[in-house]
């Protein structure tokens, strides 16, 4: 029967326990669409961000911090047949990339000078859609692909020959002359003070005159992004370390940064969301312990123990909490899965970042249940919080000073 | 050996640093089957005294015992068992819990005491007989007159087939033909099953029926009166 009357009490101010279920609904509804729909942006964000980067990054132990040609590693096919042994690895791009300056006629721009394995390449930046003129690079062909802006600036077409002059490993002289196989374009890159040219990865060993199998980075491609670390010490353990071995995270350090303070701007909002819910809660709960001191007084009295009083009024929070968490899953539900099927379009800067990469410019909602549980604890802690308070005054009650109302 | 034996009990109250002597000094013994009234100008401590017999109150000094079992110096937690299993309470102002029908109000005590679910149904429908309104078993309070609350409150009290029952003023709120009707019930009770009875009231026609009279003033036993 303590349920009985936990369960009636709390019908029994109908319009208070409905406010108090529809601010609790509310907060649910409003703190789970906003981080379903903040964890959605954040996987687009790494999304793109990894097809950029690759999930973890090899390369020879301080090329990060100064990106030398010199710094660059020998990788075979045993190297990266090893690597790609690892649980959840499933691709390895490798790349061999430094600076040159590409003349045409009489003008000369400095540029970066990418030599990479074009199938492969395409796979994750989808860099042969961006391919505006001409055709896009096959493996062991001599030649380059300019960014448009490069070659507006040279003058350069399909078909022209560009000089190119740099570096080399180990300073030797780096200086070829390829034909242009085609011209692509990055509307993010289009303002760089410098070029940008992808050159397939046997003629880049060949202008900067690198061993067979020499590569400045190896960019390795996951299943998913969940056992990020766990991988990247995998492959620290098989490489040794003369390999410098980063995951994005640490490759795009502005990325996790934009993500951890716009997600601490979404903590702060549930925190006042659910301050407000869970004010309104105690505001109820405290007046209806209040306006009921006499009755508490009476079924002490009459034989009730304070503490199967207390967990009677302790259930009436909890459930009063339950039934507003469960209102407030079952209309969300729905919502975020409608989003997560049909995503909200991004809009401004964003769009041509994502086009880039080749991934739809919208935010499907993140379905992940840790969102759920997250703020399922949450509204548990602060229903246990707002129900210890009824349970105090149980403690505290007098009750012959409860009955006479004295 | 008495239901209630209270042996040199005091009550003093501390009230805003003037100690307030509610109790001072009073012996009683209450035997089994007694219906009896204690009476006396507001203020001299009928409340009082009837609160530390029913284990609802302290005592400041002296000794109570309740068929031979000192109360005076139990835990919280014991003494609301022994409230439970062994004293009836009958309020001025009814007190039943509101959100529970007349049947649950008084199941709700048989299920405190661990009675099972047929024993319960049987035992509340014979109360509710006893105390005449089976008709409103299915009723809560609110819907009730306060002559029929008070009925189910007295109904309450006996549910634990207590040893006594105490009840402060219990018709204060009724009207004189309410009040009639439920002295009445509850004098036949007490002469058909034996139930105790111990009143605190002001009103006379309680002490009419009453088979003694416990006069108080100033938190003393002023006279002791049995009828015949
Ligand atoms: N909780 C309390 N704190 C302080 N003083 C109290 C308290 N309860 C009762 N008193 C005082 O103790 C004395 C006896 O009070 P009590 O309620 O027992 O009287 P009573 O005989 O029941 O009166 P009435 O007929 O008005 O109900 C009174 O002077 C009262 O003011
Ligand atoms: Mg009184």
């Amino acid at each position: 029967m303590l349920w009985t009357l936990a369960w009636r009490n709390v019908w029994r101010n109908r319009r208070r326990s409905v406010l108090t279920l529809a601010t609790i609904l509310l907060a649910v509804v409003l703190g789970l669409l906003m981080r379903s729909m903040q964890y959605g942006s954040y996987d687009a964000m790494i999304g793109s961000t990894v097809a950029r980067t690759g999930y973890i990054q090899v390369h020879g132990e301080g090329y990060w911090d100064n990106k030398s040609i010199d710094r660059s590693i020998h990788a075979d096919a045993a190297t990266l047949g090893q690597v790609m042994t690892v649980e959840g690895v499933v691709d390895v791009i490798p790349r061999l990339e430094s600076f040159a300056l590409i003349s045409f006629g009489d003008r000369t721009k400095p540029s970066a000078v990418i030599g990479t394995e074009p199938a492969v390449e395409h796979r994750y930046t989808s860099l042969a859609d961006r391919v505006v003129e001409g055709d896009y690079l096959a493996a062991g062909q001599r030649g380059v692909l300019l960014l448009r802006s490069l070659a507006d600036y040279l003058g350069a077409t399909v078909g022209d020959e560009v000089v190119l002059l740099g570096a080399g490993y180990r300073g030797q002289t780096a200086a070829d002359l390829l034909p242009v196989i085609g011209i692509f374009d990055l509307t993010m890159m289009g303002n760089l003070e410098t070029g940008m040219a992808y050159v397939p990865l046997a003629a880049a060993r060949e202008l900067y005159a690198a061993p067979p199998d020499q590569v400045t980075s190896l960019s390795v491609m996951l299943d998913n992004g969940g056992a990020l670390q766990v991988t990247a010490d995998a492959l620290v353990a098989i490489l040794g370390t003369d390999y410098e071995v980063m995951t994005w995270r640490e490759t795009s350090k502005e990325v996790v940064q934009q993500i951890q303070s716009d997600s601490a701007g979404g903590i702060f909002m549930l925190g006042i969301l659910y301050m407000v819910a869970g004010f309104g809660l105690l505001g109820t709960v405290l007046m209806s312990t209040m306006e009921r001191r006499r009755e508490f007084g009476v079924m002490n009295a009459v034989g009730l123990r304070r503490s199967r009083l207390a967990m009677v009024l302790f259930i009436e929070t909890i459930a009063l909490v339950v039934v507003g968490v469960v209102a407030g899953l079952i209309v969300s539900m729905p919502i975020i899965y409608w989003f997560h099927l049909h995503p909200i379009p991004v809009t401004g800067d964003l769009v041509t970042v994502f086009e880039e990469f080749n991934i739809p410019p919208f935010i499907p909602f993140a379905l992940d249940p840790g969102i759920f549980v997250a703020q399922g604890l949450v509204v548990l802690v602060m229903a246990l919080v707002v129900a210890s308070f009824p349970i105090v005054s149980i403690r505290r009650l007098h009750i012959m000073r409860a009955i006479t109302g004295r | 050996m008495p239901v209630i034996d209270a042996r040199d009990v005091y009550k003093t109250y501390e009230g805003n640093g003037v100690p307030v002597h509610a109790v001072n000094g009073i012996n009683l013994q209450v035997e089994k089957g007694e219906f009896t009234a204690i009476i006396g100008p507001s203020g001299c401590g009928k409340t009082t005294l009837l609160n530390m017999v029913g284990g609802l109150d302290s005592v400041t000094s002296g000794e109570i015992l309740i068929g031979g079992t000192r109360i005076d110096s139990m835990s919280d937690r014991e003494l609301t068992d022994f409230r439970l299993l062994r004293i009836g309470f009958v309020f001025q102002a009814y007190n039943l819990i509101p959100v529970l029908t007349a049947r649950e109000n008084i199941e709700f005590i048989m299920e405190l005491q661990g009675v099972d679910k047929a024993d319960r149904s049987v035992r509340s429908r014979e109360l509710l007989e006893a105390v005449g309104i089976a008709e409103k078993a299915e009723v809560r309070p609110a819907l009730m007159s306060g002559g029929q609350q008070q009925r189910v409150a007295v109904a309450r009290s006996l549910a634990s087939k207590p040893e006594f029952v105490l009840a402060d003023e219990p018709t204060a709120n009724l009207d004189s033909h309410a009040t009639e009707d439920l002295l009445d019930m509850m004098l036949e009770m007490n002469r058909q099953s034996g139930v105790t009875f111990v009143f605190a009231t002001h009103d006379q026609r309680v002490i009419d029926k009453a088979r003694r009279v416990v006069a108080l003033d100033d938190g003393k036993v002023v006279s002791d009166s049995t009828a015949h």
